[in-house]
């Protein structure tokens, strides 16, 4: 898992990568931020919670928040969440793409 | 030199190759371009030639002709590095100008005129292949104008959008996102894009298999002008 995580931060411009549970637990992380690990994993849980409460959607969803000092990739599955946080000047068509790549990974190999 | 002793051969490619840099350092381009000409003409299959003279060609922005030369050159030459590399290097300038030139031509064709009111500006947009619906809601999630192209209850769909993007952007001071610019969500049935500015969010509904990158630039356009129209912040 965890160097499925590494792969995802060695993308150019990706600063830092979460791996979180539906409760909003980090199951892993990797890369380097000044965040507070449990404070981005449970918003992180809490943003997909909301969309998942307001539009009946579960799983299988995504989320791109585009801003000004950094961008958040949110992908949800059934049993988990992959957070990704990038600069702001990423390549955002190749950064999804290689997540729904690494997401295919992490559901097989969990 | 020629037969007749210490006078210089006029065709001389040393002589002309000189010249023609004489030109350039001069700033007689035009000239510079003939000399080399005549020295392919009389040299063909000699390669510095065509090599300076597409290199002016690339310098003049002059792409295709420099790819001619350079074409020519190669036919003689077929190992020669410089000119596989400045073929190279040319072919992907090229592509690039295309790919501009592409791309410049499709915002033109898909320049809208997106009308001087607000049902008139959300009625165009759903013109735009891939938009399904359009919704402008106000800060607190009330629905100001809609223009839906399905069945569905437009003032609860503001609301709800409204109301997870309003989760995100209280969410961002914590996330060191900074000032959020742009939502997209891909969803099982289509995508959903949200522009937001401090008292609107503009709403975009789309169908599922369509490339958001190329509707950046009309939704951008219609979210200010809505901005515009609607005299806010």
């Amino acid at each position: 898992m965890k160097k499925i995580m590494d792969e995802i931060v060695s993308i150019d411009g990706v600063q830092s990568c979460y791996l979180v549970d539906r409760e909003g637990e980090v199951v892993e992380y990797a890369g380097e931020d000044k965040l507070d690990k449990s404070l981005a994993s449970a918003l992180i849980a809490a943003i997909t919670k909301e969309l998942s409460a307001q539009m009946g959607i579960t799983n299988n969803f995504s989320m791109a928040v585009m801003a000004k000092e950094k961008n958040l990739f949110l992908v949800t599955q059934r049993d988990f969440i992959l957070g990704v946080f990038a600069d702001p000047d990423i390549d955002t068509g190749k950064i999804r793409f290689e997540l729904r790549r690494c997401v295919k990974a992490i559901s097989e190999a969990l | 030199m020629n037969e007749k002793g210490l006078r210089p051969d006029v065709n001389s490619l040393d002589v002309l190759i000189s010249l023609a840099d004489l030109y350039v350092e001069n700033g007689l381009i035009d000239e510079a371009k003939d000399l080399l000409k005549t020295a392919i003409k009389e040299n063909k299959e000699e390669i510095k030639p065509y090599s300076i003279l597409s290199k002016i060609y690339i310098s003049e922005g002059e792409e295709k002709e420099a790819a001619e030369i350079l074409k020519n050159a190669i036919k003689i030459s077929p190992e020669d590095k410089e000119i596989k590399k400045l073929l190279k290097s040319l072919k992907l300038e090229v592509g690039k100008a295309e790919t501009k030139k592409i791309i410049k031509d499709k915002k033109k064709k898909s320049k809208l005129e997106l009308g001087s009111s607000l049902s008139e500006v959300l009625n165009n947009l759903l013109k735009v292949k891939g938009i399904i619906g359009v919704l402008v809601v106000d800060d607190i999630g009330a629905l100001i104008e809609a223009s839906i192209e399905l069945p569905m209850e437009r003032e609860s769909t503001g609301a709800i959008i409204s109301s997870i993007y309003d989760k995100i952007r209280f969410s961002s001071p914590d996330l060191g996102l900074g000032t959020i610019s742009k939502v997209f969500f891909e969803l099982p049935g289509g995508n959903i894009i949200v522009l937001g500015s401090k008292t609107l969010r503009f709403i975009v509904l789309t169908t599922k298999n369509i490339l958001v990158s190329q509707l950046e630039d009309i939704l951008m356009e219609g979210f200010y002008k809505t901005i515009e129209l609607l005299g806010v912040e």
